[in-house]
């Protein structure tokens, strides 16, 4: 059984650099891209995911929001929030909705 | 006393020097006839007063030489008994003898001792009178002691004045008593009076005429004396004794000396009274000129000024002179009746002087009785340094209280409870009350929170070990519930037992100014990070040079290769691997290069042009230019403001720009212009969300144009944000308004906007908004650095 993963970011060029780096890892991980929360939401309707990995600031849902709705609808989703800035307020808000690493 | 009745007629033989009289000469003069008859009687040097004899002799002479009708003449002769008397004789020549020789004068012979004796008297008293005026005390007894002595022919004189008590006070001899005396005074007024007598005469109020010889050294004796009291007010205030008359002293004397006395005695008293005013007058007049308030004596019928001291003068600043011709109410700025100086009530008025200025006055009439008029005594007191010394202190006082109403600093005394004993107007802005009485009925005292769980009794506490607390940090609520952040300075005052009985101090509201001081500790931050990021941007920039080199050189060398290997023809990678598993895996990966390495190499690039342009925004927005007004490119400033502040909207808006391409370079302080067009970009992004948040838009949209007139840049910043009110509209551009919850917005934006535009580019600062809709700000400003013209505003 293959491990799913969901990155979500809203720069397109940031996906690109993950899936590049995914590329020459574990064959095993089968991941997808999402742009914005709602293309997250979309892909897991399709098909559900073992892990979403999404950023913390996007335009329109951002990645509390996202992943809240992830905990909601599909709780055996495993949640990271990944965030290279120090929005306290967001990671904070985070913090009830990811699972800890 | 019948003596002198009648007249007595005479005749005088001249040839023969026989006299003949009637009866009535006989009992005029007292003497027997005989004695008389031979020689003219009243040329007789042994009957007639020496002195008077020349004057009646030379009378006579006169008139036997025929140069007079006839003769008269007051002679003093001495009757039989020794007794002097005043006879007046009238003769006239009558009969000649043949040879026309004098023969017969006949005459009239009067007794006018009576009135020789008041016309001496008279005299005597007119020479006391002129005389004792200028006497001192004693000189004055001593001239009465002389007339008494002269009126009773008397040779010893002594007068001794007697206190209320009775007893001798003192004394004088007559001055031809005086000289006489070789013994001490002592002995003389002893042999001069006699206890008995003087006591007799003194209980009786009597005269006593009596017997008691007493040898003096000098050789004579004393024989009889008469002894009478003087009265005044049926008191005996003084004792004359006089001594040693020729003849008998007789009744006649006694009403002499009587008579004589109570006029000197009169006049002493009179004399007395007159030093006794003079001196009490005196003393008035020292007083009453040395009083430092002024005096003013007012006749109560007319109200002319009778009397005014020198205060008065130097007062009112009139001479005395001109004083006394002047009427009460000369003196007032509104004259008034004459009829509240007789009220005895105090009053205040104003008064003229004599140069006309005004001034107040308080005036204490009192009603006095002088020389017999009704007067009223009015003291004056000028009250101009009073109502001065009043006036400042009013206004000392009118300040204190302006100054602690109005003091833009709280200030209060209060218990040691809390309760407010005084608080102003600003204490009540501060706590967010109506008026002082609000705040003084309000609970606040109770629920004030000294901070980290210490209460009132500790403040207390510190305050007494301390005496002063200053700047003590609190964070109270106010009225409304909202925090307030004060800081307070306290000082206690203490009651005798030590304790402290209230407080005062001030109340300062920093809440703004611990805003302002996170927002400058903020700004302070930017700036650092603003200085630090150009030398970040360069030391960015040197490794972004060589990595941008590098990834051009793997892009080429890797298309080199490619291209070698593609070179090769169609399936040219199976070819490169052998076609086992371990191939198959290396062909897998060979083709990932292929595909994947341009690309990658083409997101980095990507990469290092965003990173290279964020670089050069960053040195654009923070060193635009230097310090002064430098032509510029807005339209890079503001795309270097927009990728620098990207983070802030890019979540929540589009930015759409519309610049005038005819519009390039402006004169503009480059650093300042950003900081507005990013404060700009700023509100727009907080009206946005707001609006997004009442759920009006669910992105926001900003729309940055420019348009160049023919003096003018004009840049809109229009936002579909959530719009303003014309009330906050009219209040944006105010230092600290703000409609942002606290933490937020500091309120200085856009008033340091206004200030950027306004002031240092000369420019126009306007704004346009609809509530929901959306808000548009137009800054104005000259091209070129000159004058802006009134233009049009976009929008």
């Amino acid at each position: 059984m293959r491990t799913s993963v969901l990155f979500v970011d809203d720069e397109k060029l940031v996906l690109r650099g993950v899936r590049r780096t995914m590329l020459l890892l574990d064959s095993e991980i089968e991941c997808r891209f999402a742009e914005s929360g709602q293309d997250a939401i979309d892909l897991l309707s399709q098909e559900k995911a073992d892990i979403i990995i999404s950023d913390m600031k996007m335009p329109g849902m951002d990645g509390g929001a996202l992943l809240k709705k992830v905990k909601d609808n599909w709780p055996n989703t495993f949640r990271v929030i990944m965030s290279g800035q120090s929005e306290r307020d967001l990671t904070m808000k985070s913090l009830g909705v990811s699972h800890n690493i | 006393v019948v003596q002198g009745a009648s007249i007595g007629t005479w005749e005088w033989n001249i040839q023969t020097g026989e006299s003949t009289f009637n009866q009535n000469c006989k009992e005029i003069l007292g003497h027997d006839l005989a004695s008389l008859s031979s020689g003219s009687f009243f040329i007789r040097e042994d009957y007639v007063v020496s002195k008077d004899l020349v004057q009646a002799v030379s009378s006579l002479k006169r008139h036997l030489a025929g140069k007079t009708k006839d003769f008269r003449c007051d002679l003093q002769v001495y009757r039989k008994d020794y007794e002097l008397m005043w006879i007046n004789v009238v003769g006239k020549l009558i009969t000649l003898d043949d040879e026309g020789n004098p023969l017969k004068v006949y005459g009239t012979l009067t007794n006018i001792t009576e009135r020789k004796r008041e016309e001496r008297i008279k005299e005597l008293l007119l020479k006391l009178s002129r005389r004792l005026p200028s006497l001192s005390m004693i000189n004055t007894l001593q001239a009465i002691i002389d007339a008494a002595e002269t009126v009773t022919y008397s040779r010893y004189g002594y007068i001794v004045v007697l206190d209320e008590e009775g007893k001798p006070a003192f004394s004088s001899f007559s001055s031809r008593t005086y000289r006489k005396m070789k013994i001490g005074r002592e002995d003389l007024s002893e042999s001069l009076s006699d206890k008995a007598f003087w006591q007799k005469s003194v209980q009786e109020k009597k005269i006593y005429i009596f017997e008691s010889p007493s040898d003096l050294d000098n050789g004579e004796r004393i024989k009889q004396r008469m002894i009478m009291p003087v009265l005044s007010q049926d008191r005996v205030i003084a004792v004359i004794i006089v001594a040693n008359k020729v003849a008998e002293y007789t009744t006649q004397d006694k009403v002499d000396l009587k008579s004589l006395s109570r006029s000197a005695i009169d006049f002493v008293i009179r004399k007395q009274d007159e030093l006794e005013l003079q001196r009490s007058e005196e003393r008035y007049r020292k007083i009453f000129d040395h009083i430092t308030d002024a005096i003013i004596i007012v006749n109560s019928r007319n109200g002319k000024i009778i009397d005014a001291n020198d205060a008065a003068i130097k007062t009112y600043n009139y001479s005395k002179k001109k004083l006394l011709t002047m009427q009460w109410k000369d003196l007032q700025r509104k004259s008034s009746s004459n009829d509240r100086l007789i009220t005895n009530k105090s009053d205040q008025d104003y008064h003229k002087k004599n140069n006309g200025d005004v001034f107040p006055v308080r005036c204490f009439p009192i009603s006095i009785t002088l020389q017999g008029r009704e007067c009223n005594f009015i003291i004056v007191k000028d009250l101009t340094a009073e109502e001065e010394a009043k006036r400042k202190l009013k206004i000392t006082e009118e300040r204190l209280n302006d100054f602690v109403s109005n003091a833009p600093i709280g200030l209060f005394i209060t218990t040691p409870k809390g309760e407010f004993i005084l608080a102003n107007q600003a204490m009540c802005e501060i706590f967010g009350y109506d008026s002082v009485e609000e705040l003084k009925a309000s609970s606040l005292p109770d629920n004030m929170d000294f901070g980290r769980g210490r209460t009132r009794a500790d403040f207390l506490l510190e305050l007494k070990e301390k005496g002063v607390i200053k700047d003590k940090r609190f964070e109270w609520k106010r009225k409304d519930g909202s925090i307030v952040i004060v800081k307070e300075t306290a000082r206690a005052h203490y009651s005798d037992d030590g304790e402290i009985s209230y407080l005062e101090g001030t109340i300062e509201d920093i809440t703004e100014k611990m805003i302002l001081e996170k927002e400058i500790a903020q700004a302070e931050k930017l700036q650092a990070v603003g200085q630090l990021a150009s030398g970040i941007a360069h030391e960015i920039n040197t490794p972004m040079q060589y990595i941008s080199d590098n990834i051009n050189f793997l892009r080429n060398l890797f298309n080199s290769l490619i291209d070698s290997i593609k070179d090769s023809g169609q399936g040219y990678i199976e070819n490169l691997f052998p076609e086992d598993e371990l191939g198959k895996k290396n062909q897998k990966l060979f083709k990932t290069i292929v595909e994947e390495f341009p690309d990658a190499i083409q997101d980095t690039t990507e990469g290092i042009d965003t990173v290279s342009k964020i670089v050069s925004s960053m040195k654009m927005f923070s060193h635009p230019g230097g310090e002064n007004m430098q032509n510029a490119n807005i339209h890079k400033l503001i795309e270097a403001t927009l990728r620098v502040s990207k983070n802030e909207w890019k979540y929540i808006a589009d930015i759409e720009k519309n610049f005038d391409q005819n519009l390039s370079e402006v004169a503009c302080y480059g650093r300042e212009f950003n900081q507005v067009i990013l404060n700009m970009i700023i509100n727009a992004k907080h009206a946005i969300e707001r609006n997004i948040e009442e759920g009006n838009i669910k992105r926001g949209l900003i729309e940055i144009s420019t348009k160049a007139t023919s003096e003018n840049a004009i840049i809109t910043i229009r936002d579909n944000g959530c719009g303003m009110s014309e009330e906050v509209k009219s209040r944006i551009f105010e230092p600290f308004f703000t409609t942002k919850g606290i933490g937020k917005g500091t309120g200085q934006g856009l008033a340091i906007s206004y200030d950027i535009i306004v002031d240092k580019h000369n420019g126009k600062l306007t704004v346009d908004s609809e509530i929901g809709k959306g808000t548009s700000f137009n800054i104005i400003i000259p091209i070129s650095a000159e004058k802006i013209e009134d233009e049009g505003v976009i929008g």
